[in-house]
């Protein structure tokens, strides 16, 4: 491949060319002058034939496109601090704009390996007499949903919570988080294998060896990635199991789930009770019908709910439909959209300083501008040059901001929760590149238009006229406006900033009914029955209490804030009321906990009354529970909970009347199921329960972390085969909770500020320019007795009442739109007086900032000199 | 010089590919031969010379190379390619049929 290009030497061709036709002529006889000349006047013009030579290989327009980049770039870099500054301001905000797309589409935009996500609904039953808002069905009731077909064209379930599986394998015993589903499941989600299959419905059948679908995740760190191990059979804690398929990659539903289980016959094995019937922890997730909407598929099931002859002891049951994605995405999702459009404000805030920017230089060159036009340029010269200006500072930013995109991202993967589905595997891909290129012609052409519409005014005449100041009227009264515009936009960012910043200090300050610092849990498994865990749990806790650096430790069996629904309710029965199994319909479920007695001052929970358990409540003492301040308020309302009876039906065997528990103490609520979810909780001493306390919580001197290995250690020695999992401190679990509300409240936070500070600068530099202009006329007036203060007002007049208009418009603005800010308010109402409040303060404090140098400067315009100034 | 003839643009292309198929040459060389065979009735303006070598470079129907002339000077020699070969028969052919063409409706009646 010859890598030459024809055009080169071409100005060597055409010389040598005349000179042979010159050397003819010579031998024809003429003089060497004359022949030079007919030899000049023969070939025609040079330059024609060579511009004409390049139009066969390049189209003029895009010669003449290189040859105005190429002066544009010449003509920025002769203005460094002009180029400097817009281009830092383009390229800040086109990199935050692209990381936050990258997070956006790493999220919500790509596809999930779901069909038509959007057509699907997850259910369940709310129980509003109980105060329950969310209440799981049994897999009869399932069934009773897949029979209203009309409706939907599938219906799958799953559980509501994640159980641990233990797998046993002698070099890294581990627990695994399983999930139970209907055979029907992936098929609903139309989500095929990655390797192998999903279940099919003969696997209901309860055989010796249960069906399995490993999770991606765990199928690359356990498995090592070997499709082979499709067919393989482990074994778990529960017995054997079959791997009969792969996840593919980005299915994570439900969130944090490792294995897929058949659900019937964990159900179908329950002893003692109808488990298909009796035991209710599934939600449903199912597939619309096409024509179907989901509040037509709500009432349809509440029709069917309501008729159902199963309802019995269920009253007041209500049905409730959550779209597929918001499920899924949870708050992370409102956050991310908001957080896009609050950084498109703030490159439209940008885009009017740079705007302003290449107006100043529009005007100053407008001298240079009309003498070109005065000598026969184009009319669209000036808009070729001004838009390729703007093109170029447009693509450099954009370039560089894609760079500082990258650190961006980072920080925005720091801080976002921890388990932000599919945020870890966002880059800045293709797709963004080109959202940006985008971007970049969007801010070229808005910095530009604004330019070319004032240069329009500019008069020609005029222009060659005047004295070359930097600013004129009309030019003023743009940037005037530009400014008011940029401080409607900033109103807006700043409002939905306050307001998730008090949303975040709420959250900080929120009692969560335990103290965090400090504490370290671990989930162990010493796999052995319910009781006999219990007993071998208070043993590793009565050894662990001598070690040092520790000051408390206790086991539970539910977690504060564990990830997601996880919990138990437990139906109560109150001493006095009727024991049978309807009447307790009436009664709220409570949230029941079974806890070591170390387990209070480990969390540092609070007492209010009566005491805590001690080691002598043991299995063969009296029962006794410990009720949380909200449960003794709804039970017994203005009554002494200390010495009243209760009894737990889910958690008790055998004949009720004898399992009656005495309530001994009161401590104060606990957020065990969520931030904003405070249930009724009930302790009972683990000594006194069959419920697993697989937590160890610990509270130490130093950091938790460091002793794990001990404790770790320390475990084993008890039983070799103990399992040591899920080491966290609360202080992360609490992070993890909040981490949506930390990563909205920061990033609103930057850009609102980078906002405010964008606006001060442009008010800044409009306020100057416009004292400069008008020094003259202030002198004038000065001379002839005018105040100071009718010259501020005067220099203030135009600017001050578009700052105002701007800022009466943004709120106006936030006002109508924070209502959509919805799931992400956290206890704030979207017009909060304070919030209003304080941006219009920072409002006033931007401006007046603004304000004090040029105020400064007409104060000290001295007349004399200024008048004896000449331009 | 006022009796020459000027050329077309289309026709140009035409004779340098005839004035190649004798042998390669350059620019000058072209210039040259396309004077001499036509007894010096066409006017060819040099400088519409280059653009039409490059039209034909970018056609594919002419190559260049460097060589070195008479006078031990660069120039670029252009010689025809195969497609080249074809495409002047081609051209040769219209170009015959249109002056036939033209020929008849210009007869007198």
């Amino acid at each position: 491949m010859r890598k030459r290009h024809p055009l080169n030497g071409l100005d060597d061709e055409i010389r040598d060319h005349i000179d042979r036709e010159a050397l003819d002529n010579v031998a024809m006889g003429m003089h060497p002058l004359e022949a030079r000349r007919a030899a000049l006047r023969k070939f025609g013009a040079p330059l024609r034939t060579h511009e004409d030579a390049r139009a066969v290989w390049i189209p003029v327009w895009l010669d003449t496109l290189r040859l105005e980049v190429r002066q544009g770039i010449r003509s920025l870099l002769r203005s460094p601090g002009y180029l400097l500054a817009s281009v830092l301001t383009v390229a800040l905000t086109l990199g935050a704009n692209a990381a936050i797309f990258s997070a956006v589409h790493a999220v919500l935009l790509s596809p999930l390996p779901i069909r038509e996500p959007d057509r699907l609904v997850v259910g369940w039953e709310i129980n509003r007499s109980r105060n329950q808002s969310v209440v799981e069905i049994s897999y009869r009731d399932f069934e009773a949903w897949q029979g209203i077909g009309s409706t939907f064209a599938e219906v799958a379930a799953f559980g509501s919570s994640i159980w641990s599986l233990s797998l046993e394998d002698d070099i890294d015993p581990v627990r695994l988080a399983a999930v139970g589903v209907s055979s029907n499941f992936f098929d609903t989600l139309g989500t095929p294998p990655l390797w192998g299959r999903f279940f099919r419905a003969e696997d209901d059948r309860s055989g010796v060896v249960r069906p399995l679908v490993l999770s991606h995740r765990v199928w690359r760190t356990r498995f090592a990635a070997d499709p082979a191990i499709v067919g393989a059979t482990i074994v778990t804690g529960d017995g054997p199991a079959e791997i009969i398929g792969v996840a593919p990659a980005d299915f994570d539903f439900p969130r944090g789930v490792d294995v897929w289980l058949p659900v019937v016959p964990v159900l179908a094995g329950v002893a003692g009770i109808d488990g298909l019937r009796d035991v209710s922890v599934l939600f449903t997730v199912a597939r619309l019908h096409e024509a179907t909407s989901a509040q037509t598929a709500e009432a349809n099931l509440q029709r069917m709910v309501d008729n159902s002859a199963s309802i019995g002891d269920r009253f007041g049951t209500a049905v409730q439909l959550t779209p597929f994605l918001e499920y899924e995405l949870g708050p992370v999702r409102a956050a991310l959209w908001w957080l896009w459009a609050a950084v498109g404000l703030l490159l439209l805030v940008a885009c009017g300083n740079v705007a302003a920017l290449m107006l100043g230089r529009t005007v100053q060159h407008r001298r240079e501008h009309a003498l070109r036009r005065a000598l026969g340029a184009s009319a669209t010269a000036r808009w070729r040059s001004t838009g390729v200006e703007a093109l170029v500072i447009a693509v450099v930013g954009g370039l560089c901001g894609l760079v500082a995109a990258r650190w961006f991202l980072h920080a925005i993967v720091a801080l976002a929760p921890d388990d932000a589905p599919r945020l870890a595997g966002a880059t800045v891909s293709l797709t963004v590149v080109g959202f940006t290129f985008i971007l970049v012609l969007v801010v070229a052409f808005l910095t530009a238009s604004v330019s070319l519409l004032q240069a329009r005014r500019l008069s020609l005449v005029d222009a060659l006229r005047e004295s070359g100041h930097a600013v004129t009227g009309t030019s003023l009264k743009t940037r005037a406006w530009l400014v008011g515009a940029q401080v409607a936009l900033s109103v807006l960012l700043m409002t939905g900033a306050g307001l998730m910043l008090r949303s975040y200090l709420n959250l900080r300050h929120l009692n969560l009914g335990f103290v965090p610092e400090n504490v370290v849990t671990f989930e162990i498994d010493s796999r052995r029955a319910g009781a006999a865990h219990n007993e071998w749990a208070a043993a590793l806790v009565a050894r662990l209490e001598e070690m040092r650096d520790i000051d408390a430790v206790g086991v539970a069996h539910v977690r504060p804030l564990g990830l997601g629904a996880i919990g138990t309710d437990s139906t109560i029965v109150l001493e006095g009321q009727p024991n049978a199994r309807t009447s307790a319909g009436p009664n709220p479920l409570v949230n029941y906990n079974a806890v070591s007695p170390g387990y209070f001052p480990a969390m540092r929970i609070r007492l209010a009354e009566g005491r805590l358990f001690t080691a002598d409540d043991g299995g063969r003492s009296r029962r006794v529970v410990v009720v949380s301040e909200s449960t003794a308020r709804t039970l017994w309302p203005n009554q002494d909970p200390l010495g009243r009876r209760v009894s737990l039906l889910a958690v008790s065997e055998g004949d009720p009347a004898e399992s009656w528990r005495t309530v001994i103490g009161v401590v104060g609520d606990v957020r065990y199921r969520g931030l904003d979810d405070v249930r009724l909780d009930i302790y009972e001493p683990a000594s006194q329960s069959s419920a697993r306390a697989g937590y160890l919580v610990v509270r130490s001197t130093r950091d938790g972390l460091a002793i794990a290995g001990a404790i770790q250690a320390e475990a084993r020695r008890v039983e070799p085969r103990a399992i040591f999992n899920g080491t966290i401190t609360m202080e992360a679990v609490v992070r993890r909770a909040t981490a949506t509300w930390t990563l909205a409240a920061w990033l609103f936070g930057l850009f609102a500020v980078s906002a405010v500070v964008l606006v001060c600068v442009g008010l800044f530099s409009t306020l100057s320019l416009e004292v400069t202009r008008r020094s003259r006329e202030f002198a004038l007036r000065i001379a002839l007795g005018a105040r100071a203060a009718d010259i501020v007002r005067r220099a203030l007049g135009t600017i001050g009442g578009c700052v105002l208009s701007g800022a009466a418009i943004g709120l106006v603005l936030a006002v109508l739109t924070a209502g959509f800010l919805g799931r992400l308010l956290f206890e704030i109402q979207p017009v909060d007086a304070v919030t209003y409040a304080a941006v219009v303060c920072m409002i006033a404090l931007t401006a007046g900032a603004a304000c004090l140098v040029p105020i400064h400067r007409v104060t000290r315009i001295s007349p004399v000199d200024e008048l004896r100034r000449i331009d | 010089m006022e009796d020459r003839l000027e050329l077309l643009q289309g026709t140009l292309d035409l004779l340098i590919l005839r004035t190649l198929q004798l042998g390669p040459t350059h620019g000058h060389g072209i210039a040259k031969a396309i004077q001499r065979s036509s007894e010096d009735a066409l006017l060819v303006e040099e400088g519409s010379l280059y653009p039409a070598l490059h039209r034909l470079l970018k056609r594919g129907w002419i190559t260049y190379e460097e060589g070195s002339s008479e006078n031990n000077r660069r120039a670029k020699f252009y010689r025809l390619t195969p497609k080249g070969k074809k495409q002047l028969a081609v051209e040769t052919t219209k170009w015959e049929k249109l002056a036939q063409a033209i020929a008849r409706v210009l007869r007198p009646a």
